[in-house]
């Protein structure tokens, strides 16, 4: 369901990271650093169970 | 004095003094001397006040799908239906579409059958801001259904365990409340059961249908409601725009752009809002992109709004526009 998933940054604001960009069922999304967003809640459950990886902004 | 019909005109209960109905031995309505009404229990009325805690529940917004038919993948996450519900099966993949009603009832929401299901549930999670308060009270549950295959149907009630924080398929974080069934016909018919929502259940709460082998035939679901008490009143309808934008808070679909002049290497971005603010920062997916002369391209979205940002490819005019979503679901 989460792939590619990539730390991106926003250069202009100097947030670092701004999001992530992954690929929900495919589609390239852009999800926030939120603990409220469950796309965000749902990619660290993945992290920490080691099923996912999210490359650093830039890579 | 023995029970009976009492057929009059005016009732006057005198100068200075409230008139008091009484039922079981207590007072149920009482009409103090400034004509107030105050009443003991729930009052069942035909009219809207904001009384259900179900956001589109009688299916009428539909933004992913426009009416269109989709399909429930068997064993995938849950997928987002008519606004606000959504669904998940097992044993093979389903059709679910929202679907006129009849006279009154312009729309519901309504499953086909099919080969090898084993099961299919549509569901709603509240947020915890619109139901907090029915913690420690009996709320009532109703809905509308009819399914030309099977005759049960179960209900389930859980809470989240953290505010809003319902986990996922695979691992949910929720408790449950309780469940029961309604024995249901092909005839369009509405149910409705009183739950106990426990004192701890200020965190959320999810309510989901089901029903098994639906192997044939369409289960049907409208007019969803829940309220605080424990009478079901009639449907609670709502503006169209107004429900609308009670879904926006957590979904929502538009166009986005920026365009001008930009030096090689350098940030450009712009900001636009959402139409309503959302529950929080959404996830964003775009589709139909046009682009020139940006790399890096990213929508940062917020509550409120979004920026679109991208990286000059050289000094020249650049552009980036095309459609978004936005996805705050809980």
């Amino acid at each position: 369901m989460y792939t590619n998933a990539q730390y991106y940054n926003n250069t202009l604001t100097g947030q670092s990271p701004a999001g992530i960009r992954c690929d929900i069922n495919g589609v390239t999304s852009f999800v926030p650093i939120d603990p409220a967003n469950t796309d965000y809640q749902n990619i660290m459950q993945l992290v920490d169970e080691g099923k996912l990886t999210i490359a650093p902004a830039g890579a | 004095m023995s029970a009976g019909t009492l057929v009059v005109g005016t009732i006057n209960s005198g100068a200075s003094a409230p008139l008091v109905l009484e039922s079981n031995n207590a007072a149920a309505l009482t009409l103090d001397t400034s004509q107030n009404a105050t009443f003991a229990g729930t009052a069942a009325m035909s009219s809207s006040f904001k009384r259900n805690r179900i956001i589109n529940g009688n299916c009428a917004v539909d933004q992913r799908n426009a009416g269109a038919a989709q399909t429930i993948t068997a064993g995938a996450a849950l997928a987002y239906t008519v606004d606000r519900f959504y669904a998940y099966c097992t044993g093979a993949n389903v059709t679910g579409q929202q679907v006129a009603g009849a006279t009154a009832n312009q729309y519901r929401y309504q499953f086909t059958g099919a080969a090898s299901v084993t099961a299919i549930n549509f569901a709603q999670r509240i947020e915890a801001l619109n139901c907090a308060d029915l913690a420690g009270t009996t709320a009532t549950f109703s809905v509308d259904m009819a399914n030309s295959l099977l005759t049960t149907v179960t209900w389930t009630a859980y809470y989240a365990n953290t505010t809003n924080t319902f986990g996922t398929l695979a691992s949910p974080t929720v408790t449950s409340i309780s469940t029961g069934t309604f024995t249901v016909s092909s005839t369009v018919t509405r149910y409705n059961v009183q739950i106990a929502i426990p004192s701890a259940a200020t965190t959320g709460l999810q309510i989901v249908l089901s029903v098994g082998a639906q192997t044939s035939g369409t289960w049907t679901i409208g007019n969803v409601q829940l309220e605080a008490g424990s009478i079901a009143t009639p449907y609670e309808r709502q503006i169209y725009s107004d429900q609308l934008a009670q879904c926006q808070r957590y979904y929502q679909a538009g166009k986005f752009g920026q365009g001008g002049y930009i030096l090689s290497s350098t940030a450009m971005f712009y900001q636009q809002s959402f139409a309503v603010e959302m529950r929080t920062a959404p996830s964003m997916a775009t589709s139909s992109v046009s682009s020139t002369n940006l790399n890096t391209l990213a929508l940062n979205p917020y509550s409120g709004q979004f920026q679109i940002y991208g990286v000059g490819a050289s000094t020249a005019g650049a552009y980036y526009y095309g459609n978004f979503t936005a996805t705050a679901e809980l």
